[in-house]
């Protein structure tokens, strides 16, 4: 699971979780692997991103290289943090670990890679 | 595009919805159809029900590093199988690959709705089955769909426009009995213009490939 996921999922559905977000992490194992980086899509994913949610994730992992907590305004055109962006969003996998609602604490497994995102009938 | 390998193997091991009639109608839906979704520029593509995970896969390759694919399946063994076929279809550039991220869940669930993605694909379990509950398991989901096979189908519809971008589409695979002109109906409440991309008679079955836009009003 890569945080560009991780920045998208919620535990909302579970019974009196008002907005369950963001998911809290444990990381068990990390997987490194390069992709290609392709700056305009980089560019295009940033403004659908919670910016704040994610760049917690990225430093919380490690992986977070040198991302602001805010995000200037002519990011478009910097080529290194496009760059920081796209490592920490698409490179870092999250290959064993937990998600954790925020507010009951129930936990979501991540196994090889996948994350475990079921909710059985009574927990609705 | 071409039609994507999978293994066949670890398809039958695993409980997995076959790639079958009504999956290659969609795969030929979406071929044809690729040079009016790249218009769009998509960024985020999500398949739901991806079963071997064929379509997704081959979107995947097709459109490389301009976008990022995910696919949610309800069934365990379909996300394994999800993945091993898009890496088994992996196009690799400068030694890198492209991967789809893999979840595990229902529908629309777990997601926060942000009007963020661009693309969603669904072959429903769209077959009439008479109660539901009877197939929550393994490979019945993949097929059962309740009265009319609308019972997931419609599980889906009223979130959609929450979560599919401006210029956003959804594509959607159905069969006659489903009421294709109640879709569309339905689909206009909710926000999109629909229209047919494909049909084909199989045995047994009359299949569509459905297409809705999103509309701005
Ligand atoms: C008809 S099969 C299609 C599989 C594949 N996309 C294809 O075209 O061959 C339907 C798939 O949807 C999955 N599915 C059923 N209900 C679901 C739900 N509520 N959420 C996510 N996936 C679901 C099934 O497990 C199955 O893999």
């Amino acid at each position: 699971m890569k945080l560009v996921t991780h920045n998208m999922l919620t535990s909302k559905c579970l019974k009196g979780v008002n907005t369950g977000y963001p998911l809290k992490l444990v990381v068990k194992e990390i997987r490194v692997q390069s992709s290609d980086f392709n700056k305009e899509f980089i560019s295009k994913m940033i403004p659908r991103l919670d910016w704040a949610v994610f760049v917690v994730a990225a430093k919380q992992i490690g992986h977070a290289g040198n991302l602001p907590d805010q995000l200037l305004p002519d990011y478009e055109n910097n080529e290194e943090l496009l760059k920081d962006v796209h490592h920490a969003l698409f490179e870092v996998d999250i290959y064993e670990g937990e998600l954790i609602c925020p507010e009951t604490n129930r936990k979501f497994q991540i196994s090889e890679g996948i994350p475990n995102m079921l909710v059985k009938e009574n927990e609705l | 595009m071409e039609t994507p390998k999978w293994n066949t193997k670890l398809l039958s091991a695993r409980n997995v919805y076959e790639p079958a009639e009504d999956t290659f109608l969609l795969l030929d839906a979406l071929e044809n159809d690729i040079e009016n979704l790249m218009k769009i520029n998509p960024h985020i593509i999500l398949e739901i029900g991806p079963g071997s995970g064929i379509i997704i896969a081959a979107l995947a390759s097709v459109l490389k590093s301009r976008v990022q694919c995910f696919a949610i399946d309800i069934n365990p063994d379909a996300c394994i199988v999800t993945r091993n076929t898009a890496e088994l279809n992996n196009v690799t550039v400068n030694n890198t690959k492209k991967y789809v991220e893999v979840l595990n869940g229902n529908l629309l669930k777990a997601f926060q709705l942000r009007e963020s993605i661009d693309v969603i694909i669904f072959n429903p379990p769209y077959v009439r089955t008479v109660n539901i509950e009877t197939f929550v398991e393994g490979i019945s989901q993949s097929w059962a769909g309740g009265e009319n096979g609308r019972k997931i189908i419609d599980d889906l519809l009223p979130v959609l426009s929450k979560a599919i971008s401006l210029n956003g589409v959804f594509y959607l695979v159905a069969v006659s009995y489903n009421n294709i002109e109640d879709l569309f109906t339905q689909m206009k409440v909710f926000g999109f213009v629909g229209k047919i991309l494909k049909s084909r008679q199989v045995p047994g079955e009359l299949l569509y490939v459905l297409k809705f836009k999103k509309t701005t009003s």
